[in-house]
């Protein structure tokens, strides 16, 4: 017997030979298969004139839809508006993620100032400095907002301000003046307080919100804590080497003042606790007269009470009035911030493209457009020319106050401070901690994370 | 011969092994390897916002330490516990066991009972979350409170007052079907004549069921168990979308932990720490099934 013939045949095993022949001839397939996908992904000639924008929420999307023809045709290329999930908590965690694995859009939008720094320390962000000190509008942007838009660890700018929000107290003016109850600006916190007890016993509704807790997120720093700390004892969040003080009398001021709403039944805990926290307490309870005051921003009479939101409140601006945040001791203070400034990926691959784009969404007519819908304030003192600017009459007010506008400036590490922050209030409203346990909490949990060379250890 | 008979053997490992070698690929691809790089992330303070983005550096067992000393952490082991037992191990039997029984005996319309109770399984489990946040809505409009208001009990916050009843409920009605089919499919493999057999020799209902049927069931019970453990462990998306973990924690499951842990606190690392945790406690849990209760698999 020829074993070697026989081995050669492969008729003689039958389906052997030709069943390698099919792996080959498949293996074959699919490498072309394989390179034509490859191939059809790779980057063309031309594709740098598609600037793609990250954009989310309804408001949002139809204000930038209204802006694209114009910003296409001037700048002669295409944009690709990329819809990203609603809550802004799902839509900066796919934005970090996506930056990350290097394939986000090319221009999107930094919800909040106190997330710049955090983004630019992780080299997500493309510096903006020389492009906007060349450009026109850069002066007439309010000295809060320039102030804002860089980051502290380099002093660069890394967005384009679009729109600011200026928030103060809300309260239910109609109520308060129907149950005798002052509505003249509270002196100070006791003041405020003081309020606070008078409309829970004349009204039996609860007084103040200041939001809190974990599933609040980054709100219960931005629309809450930090306007308790602007206006304690001690409001400096950084010591002069850039390191968190959380272990400062002020952090302990704001975090008592949380006690005291909570053990004194002046806030509602529940709903803080829920999993979308603020829709019982700012869009139930605040249009019902249910909830008196509130912390808030322009947004809220537009978006939150608007005639086109979901619980209009009627007679809005004869209902509805605002205070300054008061100090501790006294004083009075409007928090500002930027939101939503327009940043350009680092690893965009047009970059040049991208910068124009982000400029042209910071133009006074673009910024309105968005302030239109959403309830901020443009970021340019120069809007208050603008002939669109003139029909929200409702912002005026709020536009005005931009220069006497104060923010509490934070650094790198932020987004944990704001996670501790929601933490330390949540054990508040659990009643797992008094004050200095909550304060003990946040100082641990960002020490942790950030490493002891990021706080000060010391009550300074 | 012998040469051609190695020969053969070998076309045809080779042939097999090729055969093969795509799932084989795939696993190494998405299961050996994230598992490898969990573990070594998880001893990293690689984040994905800050300085650490850029640069993250080694940092031992760091995570795991501040792991151990966290409440929140325990806080969610208790958590995954009570559901998983409540869910898993006790109402989706149960009611997949009475099903399967029920099922068993002649009765009409059965196909329709059997789709009724398969429906819930075919759902994607962020529409049932989605249906059921509906069924627990606050206020007088929410389906339950329009049921219990029928009885005269005053709207409830289902979600808030009674968290980890109402989502351990939600998943036993969701996964009734996997307990009952695989139930079903034990009970089928009981050979009919034992129960000829008892029922000659006197039995009762409740003895032929305690002493044939249960013990015989045994194997497939731990399968199920098994199965159904590890799977529940690693539960995530009908727990987000009902209740994100809250209120205050008290639906904080593993996975919901690591999904704040690293996408919402951005920390990959200890993110991953807790994964790697996760991943040896499900181990574990599958060598106590498969080799303390000597089942074969």
């Amino acid at each position: 017997m020829n074993c070697n013939a026989r081995h050669k045949d492969p008729a003689a095993y039958p389906g052997g030979g030709r069943t390698m022949g099919r792996i080959v001839k498949s293996v074959r397939y699919a490498a072309v298969l394989l390179g034509t996908v490859l191939a059809l992904q790779s980057p063309v000639t031309g594709a740098q004139d598609v600037i793609r924008i990250a954009e989310h929420r309804s408001v949002r999307l139809d204000a930038l839809r209204t802006l694209v023809p114009d910003i296409e045709r001037e700048l002669g290329i295409e944009i690709r508006v990329v819809e990203y999930p609603s809550p802004a908590l799902d839509y900066f965690t796919k934005l970090v993620t996506e930056l990350r694995s290097g394939n986000a859009p090319d221009v999107f939008t930094v919800p909040r100032d106190q997330q710049i720094d955090d983004l630019a320390a992780a080299g997500y962000l493309a510096d903006m400095s020389e492009t906007l000190a060349a450009w026109d509008g850069y002066e007439a942007l309010a000295p809060l907002a320039r102030q804002l838009a860089k980051a502290t660890f380099d002093r660069k700018s890394y967005v384009v301000p679009s729109i600011l929000a200026v928030e103060q107290l809300y309260y239910r003016k109609d109520i308060l003046e129907r149950h005798g109850i002052s509505t003249d600006q509270p002196a100070d916190w006791q003041d405020l307080l003081d309020r606070g007890r008078a409309i829970r016993d004349k009204t039996g509704h609860y007084a103040l919100l200041f939001p809190a807790g974990l599933t609040w997120g980054t709100g219960a720093y931005t629309e809450g804590f930090r306007h308790l700390l602007a206006g304690s004892s001690d409001p400096l969040l950084l010591s002069d080497a850039g390191r968190y003080r959380l272990r400062s009398a002020g952090v302990r001021d704001a975090l008592e003042f949380y006690e005291t709403l909570i053990e004194e039944e002046l806030t509602p805990i529940e709903p803080l606790l829920s999993p979308e926290p603020w829709i019982i307490p700012k869009y139930e309870m605040f249009p019902a007269g249910e909830l008196l005051v509130t912390t808030c921003g322009t947004w809220c009479v537009v978006f939150d009470w608007g005639p086109n939101s979901r619980n209009p409140i009627p007679d809005l601006e004869q209902r509805v009035a605002t205070w300054d945040m008061p100090g501790k001791h006294g004083g009075r203070h409007v928090m500002a911030a930027l939101v939503y400034g327009w940043a350009v990926n680092q690893k965009s691959r047009s970059r040049v493209r991208a910068r124009q784009v982000a400029l042209r969404l910071g133009s006074v007519d673009a910024s309105i457009a968005y302030a239109t819908g959403l309830g901020n304030v443009p970021a340019r003192l120069d809007a208050k020319e603008h002939e669109g600017f003139a029909a929200l009459v409702h912002l005026h007010d709020a536009h005005a106050q931009l220069t006497r506008a104060s923010a509490v400036q934070t650094t790198v590490g932020s987004s944990t401070l704001m996670a501790g922050v929601a933490r330390a209030t949540e054990s508040l409203l659990t009643g797992r901690e008094d004050a200095a346990g909550a304060q003990e909490l946040l100082f641990r949990y960002v020490s942790n994370i950030l490493g002891d060379e990021a706080v000060e250890a010391a009550a300074r | 011969m012998v040469g051609m008979t190695l020969s053969y053997e070998a076309r045809k490992q080779l042939y097999l092994r090729l055969l093969m070698a795509p799932a084989l690929l795939l696993m190494a691809g998405l299961i050996v390897f994230p598992a490898f790089y969990a573990i070594a992330l998880s001893l990293t303070n690689e984040a994905l916002l800050g300085f650490a983005a850029r640069d993250s550096s080694f940092v031992g067992l760091r995570n795991f330490t501040r792991l151990f000393t966290d409440p929140l952490f325990w806080n969610s082991l208790k958590v995954t516990l009570i559901f998983v037992i409540g869910s898993a191990v006790i109402g989706q039997f149960a009611f997949g066991l009475l099903s399967a029984l029920c099922l068993r005996r002649p009765i009409r319309f059965k196909a329709i009972f059997n789709s009724i109770i398969v429906l819930p399984n075919a759902v994607p489990e962020m529409v049932v979350g989605f249906i059921w946040i509906s069924m627990y809505a606050t206020g007088e409009y929410g389906t339950l409170n329009r049921i219990v208001g029928w009885f005269g009990v005053e709207p409830q916050q289902w979600l808030f007052s009674f968290p980890l009843m109402a989502i351990i409920i939600v998943n036993t009605w969701r996964g009734i079907a996997f307990a009952m089919i695989l139930l079903t499919s034990g009970l089928e493999s009981i050979p009919k004549d034992v129960y000829e057999a008892a029922k000659v020799d006197g039995a009762t209902d409740r003895q032929i069921f305690f002493r044939i049927t249960l013990p015989m069931l045994m194997p497939t019970i731990f399968l199920y168990m098994f199965v159904s453990t590890v799977t529940t462990f690693a539960i995530f998306g009908l727990v987000y979308t009902l209740s994100r973990g809250g209120p205050a924690n008290s639906t904080e499951i593993i996975g919901i932990y690591i999904y704040n842990q690293s996408f919402t606190a951005f920390q990959l690392g200890y993110g991953a720490a807790v994964a790697v945790v996760s991943l040896v406690i499900s181990m574990l849990i599958g060598v106590f099934y498969v080799r303390a209760l000597k089942v074969k698999i």
